[in-house]
């Protein structure tokens, strides 16, 4: 149990420090060089125009929102911090250190995705390969749209749970 | 069963709720599981993956509502007062 709770603190004081360095580096890579991002999806309506825009715009979103979920767990691994060092280790409440170690590691796992993501070493899922909204004169290709938000709204669930197991451990040790 | 250890067994069940949430989402996420509630038709205007998805995503949204209820019952009842023992109380007193 001790151990646990060490390794624990470990974990989310240097992880949520790290994941914000990270986070803000990936941030200004972004702003002074908005050419590098990687096209985690791509629009296919035949028209150049609609495609090249649609396309830069769409993974410059999701590369800030990936980078902000970045920053917001490291905000709240880092904040947390001292809460997990109140905890105790005794049996009075043996679950809460085990809630918050599932927490840490579930947002770890979802962070480390994240990065693996930025880095364009792992494709994003694309849902759908097309649902085209096409007219006779302008074709728009919309699937990129919805595979971008639904990749961010299941993106986002880990990131909640994670959040959840914390707050829940932080309450059964009556830290909340 | 005591009262301690049945309010741990609820928290578990709970926590076990949302466990089973991120693996179905990184399942999702990772191209195991494709969510094909509607079938495509095939046509331009073919709305039905997006509404699969969807619908997969608000699925898990109340798996995890319904888990955190689950968290809150469990902590809900450590915290209540014992029943039976508060009769012999004012019975002693």
């Amino acid at each position: 149990m001790f151990v646990l709770k060490k390794l624990t603190e470990i974990l989310y004081k240097n992880a949520g420090l790290i994941c914000f360095v990270i986070a803000l580096g990936f941030l200004f890579f972004g702003i002074f060089n908005p050419n590098a991002f990687p096209n985690f999806y791509e629009a296919h309506s035949g028209n150049p125009l609609f495609d090249g825009k649609m396309t830069v715009l769409l993974n410059e979103i999701l590369w800030f929102l990936f980078c902000f979920i970045i920053m917001l767990s490291g905000d709240l691994l880092y904040f947390h911090r001292k809460d997990i060092k109140k905890l105790s280790t005794d049996k009075s409440q043996p679950d809460a250190l085990h809630f918050c170690f599932i927490g840490v590691i579930i947002i770890i796992g979802t962070i480390v995705y994240l990065i693996l993501l930025l880095m364009d070493i792992v494709n994003p899922i694309q849902f759908f390969p097309n649902v085209l909204f096409a007219g006779e004169e302008t074709p728009m290709d919309l699937s990129i749209i919805f595979n971008a938000l639904l990749f961010f709204l299941f993106i986002s669930i880990p990131y909640r749970i994670g959040e959840k197991f914390i707050k829940y451990g932080l309450k059964i040790g009556d830290l909340k | 069963m005591d009262k301690e250890r049945k309010s741990r067994f609820i928290l578990w069940i709970g926590a076990g709720l949302l466990g089973t949430t991120v693996v179905f989402a990184i399942l999702v996420l990772t191209g195991v599981i494709v969510p094909n509630i509607f079938p495509p038709t095939g046509n331009l205007l073919d709305v039905n993956p997006l509404s699969s998805g969807l619908l997969t995503f608000l699925m898990l949204i109340i798996l995890i509502y319904v888990s955190t209820r689950v968290l809150d019952f469990g902590l809900k009842y450590r915290k209540e007062p014992d029943q039976k023992e508060e009769p012999e109380m004012k019975a002693k007193n």
